[in-house]
């Protein structure tokens, strides 16, 4: 229970279908946030509806673990001139990893979430599927999971609209009805945003923009480690008026390498094996899927081959660091898998 | 009750109210320090006094036995210092040396202003007893079984001590508004009994209790340990540290089991954080993390302590078997 309307009508609905429910805040972050998840106020709001719930609530510091696991390789991911995802890594390691064992320790049966993707059990399987409502489809960032987790999750709202959901919380009186989402990442605050928090915990250095196709420096950026490969803002743009687009961040030459849009297209996209998950079963190699590369971004057709995906048609170029979401191109809601992308 | 006249006694909200005011309105002195394991009313208000004076604000380190260090203490303190200890610790029950301390000041030549923090002794101890080098002391009703929301801030006849809130001069000009009559009647009973009981020697058959409850799971917890134990503690204090335990899981078992404890402070959002007493003491970080405070009353019974040992033993059990 993070405090949002998601949260809040998981848990309201699991209590409805008679289910012995706690509901659990996470305190991950103890710095400055404003981004409307986990500060003092929203656990207030968590707590405030469980007691309307009639639910034990608990609040469980993992502020150590998230710190280790999360904060601490998002800094140097920046620093390596990769871009992380952080709520990847949290659900990764924190939400479906330590808190799923201290679930487990308590002698709980299941962990329930309020995001918005499904789970589907059947012959001993459990799917996870994308959430009914398409435009808050969370099944991205779930991406990671497989059957250990999967098999003890329930994710209740997920065949709901976003406006059932408030209509559910709305109709019962919960706080949280009518909520703003929290937006961004949670542990930086939107005065200063990422520039500052890295600024603070490691060193922003200048670099040069170097064409790709010529060598030529064209211009220079001031805070390299926050260029996203794939970006169009503060590169500048070509002799034909087009925005240069990032295709490279080369942290050893202090610089980004840029192109044109229509260079920059890209038809494979490297991802680290190590990384791999498979949802139920295993990823086959030639495997035809559907890739995700964003939170909320089209699934594009491809082929796994080796440690490589294999584009169909070419697209923007993508970040290492970022999570690929394999879904199944013969049930486009269903998930295959993940893996995170390497340059 | 507390062996001063109605002169010396302000009464005031509460046992925070009365360290801040103590700390707060006391005179510029030269320095504010305070021991490494006081209450964070104390913590708060003594480095808001050092702030606003533009002083320093020094920290008086324990031992691993919770104790300050009386000689390391006065090495750091400069004559007309204002420095608050407590009389016995909230957390882990450890009560300070104040008489040595005191005693160390004199003999060194240092004079300082001493507040003392007695609101986890008063139930057990004596606090008129308390060494009469202590200039200020705080009490509140609630560890006393009294009226949750009233305190008393005595404060020895000569001291000049301003105002917090201001407005008709009530409590001699110290603390203005409309006096708490009923709670400060409900904090004279509380202190009556608990002198009487003092007198009658139900705090030593609590200890006997308490020492039983220690017993029992220092017997079947292995990696448990009793904190502090060599040092004089309250007679009601358990405090305990168990190895791979993790005190938030401990008690939300323990609550299950109809067993209220705590295992230090909590933070704003109602985390669990690491007790700063602990650290203070030398205690590994992750150690204390498995902390657990059992506190005990002169109407704990045996089965009491026999149900609540058995509960922690059953589930430290659960929270080890899903390893």
């Amino acid at each position: 229970m993070s405090g949002g309307v998601d949260s809040s009508v998981a848990a309201s609905m699991l209590v409805e279908q008679g289910h012995e429910v706690t509901g659990v805040t996470l305190k991950l972050w103890g710095g400055p946030s404003d981004s409307g998840c986990c500060s003092v106020a929203d656990v207030e709001d968590a707590r405030h509806v469980a007691a309307q719930l009639a639910i034990d609530h608990h609040v469980f510091n993992m502020g150590e673990e998230f710190e280790e696991h999360v904060v601490a390789p998002y800094v140097a991911a920046h620093a390596a001139g990769h871009t992380p995802n952080p709520c990847v890594e949290c659900n990764r390691h924190l939400k479906f990893d330590a808190l799923l064992e201290v679930s487990r320790r308590l002698g709980f049966e299941a962990l329930a979430t309020g995001h918005h993707a499904q789970v589907v059990r059947h012959d001993g399987v459990t799917e996870l599927r994308r959430g009914a409502d398409g435009a808050k489809d969370q099944s991205y960032v779930l991406s990671m999971l497989e059957q250990e987790q999967l098999s003890e999750i329930l994710l209740p709202i997920g065949s709901m609209t976003k406006t059932d959901v408030r209509d559910h919380a709305s109709a019962r009186g919960l706080r949280t009805s009518n909520k703003a989402e929290s937006q961004d990442t949670c542990f930086i605050e939107s005065s200063g945003g990422r520039r500052r928090f890295l600024a603070e915990r490691s060193t922003l250095h200048q670099g040069a923009i170097i064409e790709q196709a010529t060598g030529r420096v064209v211009g220079s950026i001031d805070d390299l480690e926050l260029v996203t490969v794939g970006q169009r803002q503060r590169l500048g743009v070509d002799e034909n008026g087009e925005r240069r687009v990032a295709v490279k961040i080369d942290i050893g030459r202090r610089a980004v390498l840029v192109a044109s849009p229509a260079d920059s297209l890209i038809s494979e996209v490297a991802i680290d094996l190590g990384t791999t998950t498979a949802t139920t079963g295993s990823l086959e190699d030639r495997e035809a899927v559907l890739v995700q590369f964003r939170s909320h971004g089209e699934a594009v057709a491809g082929t796994l081959q080796g440690d490589r995906v294999i584009l169909d048609t070419p697209i923007n170029p993508v970040a290492s660091g970022q999570t690929a979401a394999f879904y199944d191109p013969a049930d486009p809601a269903r998930v295959l898998g993940s893996a995170l992308v390497r340059s | 009750m507390l062996g001063v006249n109605s002169r010396e006694i302000v009464l005031t909200s509460g046992g925070t109210e009365s360290c801040n005011l103590a700390l707060l309105g006391s005179p510029k002195p030269t320095m504010v320090a305070i021991s490494a394991v006081e209450h964070a009313a104390v913590r708060a208000g003594a480095e808001r006094a050092a702030r606003v004076h533009g002083v320093p604000f020094v920290v008086l380190p324990v031992t691993t036995d919770g104790l300050v260090d009386v000689d390391q203490a006065i090495a750091m303190i400069t004559t007309g210092a204002l420095v608050s200890v407590m009389a016995a610790n909230n957390e882990t029950g450890v009560l300070q040396p104040l008489d040595a301390l005191v005693a160390a000041a004199e003999a060194s030549g240092r004079t300082m202003t001493l507040h003392v923090d007695a609101i986890a002794s008063a139930p057990t101890k004596d606090t008129a007893a308390i060494s009469s080098g202590a200039a200020m002391i705080s009490v509140a009703a609630q560890k006393l079984g009294g009226p949750v929301g009233t305190g008393v801030l005595v404060v020895r006849s000569g001291l000049s001590l301003d105002p917090m809130i201001t407005g008709g001069g009530q409590e001699g000009g110290r603390r203005a508004g409309t006096e708490d009559v009923a709670g400060a009647v409900g904090l004279a009973c509380a202190l009556e009994e608990a002198r009487a009981e003092q007198i009658a020697g139900a705090p030593l058959v609590m200890r006997g209790r308490r020492d039983r409850l220690e017993s029992l799971l220092l017997d079947a917890v292995a990696g448990s340990s009793v904190t502090a134990q060599r040092s004089e503690r309250l007679d009601g204090h358990a405090h305990l540290t168990f190895e791979g335990i993790r005190s938030e899981e401990l008690l939300v078992l323990l609550d299950r089991e109809g067993i209220a404890a705590s295992a230090g402070a909590a933070c704003a959002s109602g985390a669990p954080q690491a007790s700063h007493v602990l650290l203070a003491m030398g205690v590994d970080p992750q150690r204390a993390r498995g902390a657990l405070r059992m506190t005990l009353a002169t109407t704990t019974t045996d089965d009491d302590v026999a149900r609540a040992a058995a509960a922690v033993i059953r589930s430290i059990e659960a929270l080890t078997a899903q390893r």
